[in-house]
């Protein structure tokens, strides 16, 4: 038993590696920075201080949630159509309240991808880049990390609810740049304290130990020791600090906890607002089982409401608390589903010709639409957009550059976004 | 950045003559491409809106931005492009042998020192004539005053074990933002008497959850640049003095309290401002 503790806590300690190399002060160190301070160059601030992503795996069907069909019955299904509350702005009936904030969303319905199965749109949608056996690409949240350090150098930069195995997280990048994962959001933040019967000063005799081992590698030529180092430093600057109260729930009121859905999404984005307040960079949570190949309708019946409530009442709770105008809020999925519902099992097939995102907060145009797909939701009709412009238009909004190239360990070089256009019709 | 590669790249930055030494190369593998050319009968465009047989062609870059960015290979894609792994999806040339390490390292030494194309001008008379490094649209319009980094750099020293992030607003910032982690205390005016030194770079200031006395603003700076104040979980003895932050635009007083309530019209050119019970549907 002590032995499975142990390894749980290192495992914990290795996993909390995206714990920032906290900027801080130390930021004003750097040469580049320094030079900017003489030169008195300044650019205009970024509006996305923070971002949330929720991410829909499976597939999130268009013509279902966010660009519905009504014109074409057989395309549409039994789905109704309701307004949301900004004119010409159509949703499927599953997301009442999401309608009613349209006002704050831009919805993009032009998006396309060339991947067609999940491993590999998710994949693309999160890195940019396609799926290779021989690199693993990073994360817009470790890319986050990576080009603009922390904000709050107590808490990881970038962190990760509710995700499968299968996350990119840092990619190539160091350690340092790892997202934090947290599986259940109503359980918080496991392993974060001292082992029962550790007392501090047994603590602190057994970090000397480790440090004594440590001392041994400091001088190894391999780039991977200093991030290790940097890595059990912060989760120890975790475990002390104030911030991890953010990961307690029970400090909000059951109403609010009940608005935002009991379920592990819906907790996960209460979680991620609340980490945003604390000034984590990038939270991303997910909500997968969207592949609905075979009753489509009735499968949208239970997953939708989850949706639904979650992103309705995170977008009103930022609201209320000032928080909107500087956090970027983001709905993304692999790909769309098939206008066309198979016969068979009343289902709706992979379709990445043409599926719909949003994107709210952070100076994004509220009550509006980007792009449009063809009659039946088949094909992009205009303003395509494709992940890489997807996740150029969150890297513009965040500050990041775009042109900067950096290196994987392999020499190969690569961009933030792939090259990808920001969508700047997006920008109000 | 790994070893091999710093290897590759670390050369001498002078001395390379790009007619003698850079164009035959450019000549040979690149410009096949990257020239109007006729094929199969047609007219053809360069390959990515590309043109490298002028001096001036190459200066503008194509369809992607630039193809060279004087003095900073590594943000070249005329260098990078070519020095990719010849298995790699992107390596330039597409078709044909990958440049050999030699004229990789003379590529890299003409970008370092600065792309000069000395008297060759190529298929195009005008001289070559660069972007400017930013575009105007993100130059800010409003210059703060910049700190002395030897200033910052010892305030930093003195300012170690205090409650208080400093950092710059964004990357490449000159502005500077600050946050006071509160501690669910009373704030001791004192601490806000260290911003001193540069209260006219700060442009963002997050005090959180402290109990904020009358004086505390007394003790504060005048803040001439300060734009954003988020007051969130505060008990304020006081509103914070309109007169003193003249700019502020951002006023976030969510779950706080202040006897009296803040008086939004007392700030000039407030525009966003959420009230302590949120700011309504």
């Amino acid at each position: 038993m002590m032995l499975l503790n142990t390894l749980t806590r290192r495992q914990w300690l290795c996993s909390t590696a995206g714990l920032a190399l906290g900027m801080g002060v130390r930021a004003l160190e750097s040469p580049g920075l320094e030079a900017a301070w003489r030169e008195n160059r300044a650019v205009r601030p970024p509006k996305a201080r923070s971002v949330i992503f929720l991410y829909m795996g499976g597939g999130l069907t268009h013509i279902d949630t966010l660009d519905p069909k009504p014109e074409r019955p057989a395309v549409q299904g039994p789905m109704e159509v309701i307004e949301g509350n900004t004119s010409g702005m159509r949703f499927g009936a599953c997301l009442p309240k999401l309608a009613q904030q349209s006002k704050h969303l831009s919805l993009i319905r032009s998006m396309t991808t060339n991947q067609g199965a999940h491993e590999q749109g998710n994949y693309i949608m999160h890195t940019s880049y396609e799926l290779r056996g021989t690199i693993r690409h990073p994360s817009m949240g470790a890319w986050a990390s990576h080009q603009l350090g922390a904000l709050n150098p107590e808490l990881p930069s970038s962190i990760l609810i509710n995700a499968g195995s299968s996350h990119p997280g840092k990619g190539y990048l160091d350690m340092a740049h790892q997202p934090l994962r947290v599986d259940k959001p109503e359980d918080g933040l496991q392993h974060a304290m001292r082992a029962k019967g550790i007392d501090e000063s047994r603590f602190q005799r057994r970090l000397a130990m480790l440090e004594r081992f440590n001392s041994h590698h400091i001088d190894d030529a391999s780039p991977a020791v200093a991030p290790y180092r940097e890595t059990h430093a912060s989760a120890l600057r975790l475990m002390k600090s104030r911030d991890l109260e953010a990961f307690d729930l029970s400090k909000e009121p059951d109403a609010l906890r009940e608005a935002y859905g009991s379920n592990d999404f819906g907790q996960g984005c209460l979680l991620a607002r609340r980490l945003v307040e604390r000034k984590v960079r990038f939270v991303e949570v997910q909500l997968g089982g969207w592949d609905f190949h075979n009753d489509n309708f009735g499968r949208l019946d239970e997953k939708a409401p989850i949706l639904d409530a979650g992103l309705s009442t995170l977008l009103e709770d930022l609201h209320q608390r000032g928080m909107l105008s500087d956090t970027l809020v983001v709905l993304g999925t692999e790909f769309g589903r098939t206008p066309t519902i198979n016969n068979r099992e009343l289902g709706r097939d992979h379709h990445p010709q043409v599926f719909s995102c949003l994107m709210a907060g952070a100076g994004i145009k509220g009550g509006h639409v980007h792009g449009s797909s063809d009659a039946e939701g088949r094909e992009v009709d205009h303003s395509p957009v494709t992940p890489m412009d997807f996740n150029a238009t969150i890297a513009h909004a965040m500050g990041m550059d775009l042109t900067k190239t950096i290196y994987s360990p392999s020499g190969r070089p690569f961009q933030v976004a792939h090259k990808g256009k920001p969508v700047m019709e997006l920008f109000g | 950045m790994n070893v091999p590669l710093m290897a590759l790249v670390a050369l001498p930055l002078m001395g390379v003559d790009f007619q003698k030494e850079v164009w035959p190369i450019l000549e040979r593998s690149c410009v096949e491409c990257h020239e109007p050319h006729v094929k199969k009968g047609r007219p053809r465009k360069p390959k990515g809106g590309l043109r490298l047989d002028s001096a001036f062609a190459l200066s503008l870059g194509g369809d992607n931005g630039p193809a060279v960015v004087p003095g900073r290979p590594l943000e070249s894609p005329l260098y990078t492009l070519s020095a990719l792994d010849p298995d790699d999806d992107d390596i330039m040339p597409s078709k044909g042998t990958p440049l050999t390490k030699g004229e990789l390292k003379l590529i890299h030494a003409w970008i370092s020192s600065g792309a000069d194309f000395g008297p060759w001008r190529g298929e195009d008379p005008r001289a070559p004539h660069w972007p400017s490094a930013q575009s105007p649209s993100t130059k800010d319009e409003t210059n703060t005053p910049p700190v002395d980094p030897q200033l910052m750099k010892a305030w930093k020293k003195a300012a170690k074990d205090l409650p208080l992030i400093v950092q710059p607003l964004h990357q490449g910032s000159a502005k500077l933002e600050v946050q006071l982690r509160g501690e669910g205390k009373a704030l001791d005016p004192a601490l806000l008497e260290k911003l001193k030194p540069f209260a006219s770079a700060i442009v963002r200031l997050e005090i959180q959850e402290w109990l904020v006395p009358a004086s505390a603003w007394s003790e504060l700076p005048p803040l001439p640049h300060l734009e954003v104040l988020h007051l969130q979980g505060c008990e304020l003895e006081t509103p914070p003095d309109a007169r003193a932050c003249p700019k502020l635009r951002t006023l976030n007083l969510f779950g706080s309290s202040t006897t009296p309530p803040v008086d939004a019209s007392a700030y000039p050119n407030l525009r966003d401002f959420t009230p302590p019970e949120g700011k309504g549907l």
